[in-house]
């Protein structure tokens, strides 16, 4: 009996494993993109493990203790808050200052959450990750359960708000939910691919760092673009700003008046999904180990 | 183009396999630039690996195949490819040329620190590694105390790993690695961590496993290696330069040790700094010394030794003390030979010119490459530091383990004075002994 070369995409507890030079090169982004999830639920002690433990040690050896957890996440959102109330930034009407920031720096940070800790974890374990036959995406998967629960803290915030200001929202639960899913799916992607760049070119995760503290101004995440004048085209062609608005829009009136820009958003989001996993499925064991 | 694998049984095949590495960032960046670039446009694959700027072959064209209830050894001198072999045959690294196929469960035994959590307990790290090594928490409870009772750490199993002494943590990768026992299990030297007495418990646990599983061991110890593999590889330079019978590729090893210098970096580090003070001392010169008197090119296992050194005292010294540390190649200190050693006091005056000479009855260091320095003290004050040439010691024919070679002959006899006398301590002695303490 021969083997059957395509058996090649490297799946740990298969009963045939090789490594060869160009292994895993022939996949596609669907194969990627199974295998990839597939190691995940498969290590999924581990993710669970390292949240938990990265969970703990945030706070270990602090007074307050797991407080911190609870409140570190809300500090930039209430900074804005306090901004906006002094009037520093221009207000939005329709909505409450506090909840139109509490819901856009949410969304914010959960879409450049999921751009920068790719690259921190990449750049911080990889090194490790050589020694072991840990997969990085593992420790990636394990670093989203930490940024989900920043997540929860801000939402829990947001609703505590809504309820004080009695701004109930008209969920579009679909549209809400493909806002975010778009938002997310865009994120990741970026994310996987600047995580693998910036570990050949190290001054990848410096330029987005740059980026991002420019790009929460020029996002609507503050104050709305229409104060922007001419910039308000960045609604259309920031995908920050589509997704923050369309998300926003289909939470608190139920209706989104762009649904075409979200819609080509989705569109380049699924395409860029399609390459960044095959990229980094590819690359993974190639970057590992690389200061 | 390598041919397809047969199907037939051998746990791991592996077949010219080489790994590139390179001196330079900006070479392994380049290179990794071309690779992102075709995966990213999903055009071309890595072909065949050229080397290029400050690449070179860390490992280059190893093949072999390993079957149920073998063990194979791989030995060479720090830096000749065998830990970035193993990484390979364990997944943790691509390889650059070549191919490794494994049939069945795997598990590496390679870095103690990887892959464990330091701020974890010990127990939960059990469950860890046996998820990375494809159980389910289930199954790894079912068999948590039984790993716990080997590891003997029953007391600090709920203690952070971090608080865990390097021993502790190899018992306790050990100890899961021996629970789940992998069809192939890839030990890298980690047997040599920990006490005897559980080093010992742990080769009879590989011993038990052999039946079951294949063996790739990696270990400095000669005598392990001999005893436990099969067959055994020597790596120089990244390539296999000899495969064989363990005794043989000892014998090459040993040969191969004797012909090449230290590495420097790592046993100069341990050495001293130079010291010079030329108002105190001048003129240094120094020479080895073998039986005859001369200085020898090398010195012969067993042999009479000797150094002879000659300086001027550039002033009057009140506790003129002379030292010469001996280091192995790994710079751990061997001996110390000092003029104090047995109370003797040396008596000289400034503008004098002191000639010591030191001799030693046997040469009682294993065949191998050592290094030795000088110290001229006046007291606890250094005068004179400076490291001296190399020597090596050259075996004599029989075979040698651990540091030091003591002058020994067994004689026996079948029938012999043990049967109408008995000896005076047992086993039993000796185990009730262990309990007392």
């Amino acid at each position: 009996m021969k083997i059957d070369r395509s058996e090649r995409i490297d799946e740990r507890h298969s009963a045939v494993r090789t490594y060869v030079p160009d292994a895993r090169f022939s996949a596609t982004s669907y194969e990627a993109i199974r295998a990839l999830f597939k190691e995940v639920w498969g290590y999924r002690s581990h993710v669970a493990n390292m949240f938990s433990s990265d969970f703990r040690s945030s706070y270990r050896g602090t007074m307050f203790g797991i407080f911190w957890n609870f409140a570190l996440p809300l500090v930039p959102l209430t900074v804005y808050i306090f901004l906006v109330n002094l009037r520093v930034f221009p207000r939005h009407d329709g909505l409450a200052p506090a909840i139109f920031i509490g819901f856009n720096v949410t969304i914010w940070s959960l879409m450049t959450g999921m751009i920068t800790r790719p690259i921190q974890v990449l750049k911080s374990r990889n090194k490790e990750s050589m020694k072991t036959s840990l997969p990085i995406s593992v420790s990636i998967a394990a670093s989203f359960g930490q940024l989900c629960f920043d997540t929860l803290v801000r939402l829990g915030l947001l609703v505590l708000m809504m309820i004080y200001f009695a701004q109930w929202p008209h969920l579009n639960i679909f549209g809400f939910a493909g806002a975010l899913l778009v938002g997310m799916v865009f994120s990741l992607s970026l994310g996987l691919i600047l995580a693998v760049f910036n570990v050949i070119i190290p001054d990848t995760s410096r330029v987005v760092t740059i980026l991002l503290q420019y790009g929460i101004f020029m996002s609507g995440v503050i104050f709305p673009l229409t104060s922007l004048g001419g910039l308000v085209v960045l609604e259309k062609i920031n995908p920050f700003a589509a997704v923050i608005k369309s998300s926003r829009d289909f939470l608190f009136t139920g209706r989104h008046s762009d649904s075409i820009v979200l819609l080509i958003w989705g569109g380049i989001a699924f395409i860029l999904f399609m390459i960044a996993m095959r990229f980094f499925y590819v690359m993974e064991r190639r970057i590992r180990g690389i200061d | 183009m390598t041919e397809p694998f047969d199907s037939e049984l051998p746990l791991m095949q592996v077949k010219s396999l080489g790994k590139l590495y390179a001196r330079k960032t900006s070479d392994t960046r380049r290179r990794m630039s071309r690779m992102a670039r075709n995966a990213f446009w999903n055009i071309g694959k890595p072909g065949t690996a050229q080397i290029s700027g400050s690449e070179f072959w860390a490992v280059q064209d190893v093949s072999f195949d390993l079957k149920r209830g073998e063990a194979i050894g791989i030995i060479g001198l720090n830096g000749s490819g065998k830990t970035t072999l193993l990484r390979i045959l364990a997944g943790q690294l691509l390889p650059d040329q070549g191919e490794v196929m494994i049939r069945g469960t795997s598990a590496a035994m390679i870095d103690l620190q990887a892959g464990f959590q330091p701020k974890a307990s010990g127990r939960e790290n059990i469950y860890l590694r046996a998820a990375a090594l494809g159980f389910r928490r289930s199954e790894t409870a079912a068999r948590v105390q039984e790993i716990i009772d080997f590891s003997e750490l029953e007391h600090a199993i709920d203690a952070p790993l971090a608080s865990y002494s390097s021993g502790m943590k190899m018992r306790l990768a050990f100890s899961v690695m021996a629970m789940v026992a992998p069809e192939v299990l890839i030990i890298d030297e980690v047997l040599a961590v920990g006490d005897f007495r559980f080093r010992q418990k742990s080769l009879a646990k590989v011993r038990e496993m052999r039946a079951k599983s294949a063996f790739v061991f990696v270990s400095h110890s000669m005598g392990d290696v001999g005893r436990f593999c099969d067959r055994v590889m020597v790596m120089h330079k990244g390539k296999v330069v000899f495969s064989g019978e363990p005794d043989a590729a000892i014998a090459y090893f040993q040969t191969l040790e004797q012909n090449t210098t230290v590495a420097p970096e790592k046993s100069k580090s341990l050495i001293p700094a130079p010291v010079s003070r030329p108002d105190m001392i001048s003129d240094f010169e120094f020479e080895w010394l073998d039986a005859a008197g001369s200085e020898p090119a090398a010195f012969m296992e067993g042999d009479a030794f000797g150094l002879r050194v000659s300086f001027v005292l550039k002033y009057t010294p009140r506790n003129l003390i002379v030292g010469v540390p001996i280091y192995d190649a790994d710079g751990n200190v061997l001996a110390g030979l000092a003029t104090d050693a047995d109370g003797r006091k040396l008596e000289a005056e400034a503008g004098q010119r002191v000639v010591l000479e030191m001799k030693a009855s046997d040469v009682v260091l294993v065949p191998g490459q050592y290094r030795a320095a000088i110290g001229i003290t006046d007291g606890t004050e250094f005068m004179f530091m400076a490291e001296l040439s190399d020597f090596l010691v050259r075996h004599v024919g029989r075979k040698s383990w651990g540091v030091v070679s003591i002058p020994f002959k067994w004689s026996y006899s079948v029938d012999g004075v043990a049967k109408n006398k008995p000896l005076q301590r047992t086993v039993n002695s000796l185990f009730s002994k262990r309990a007392d303490h």
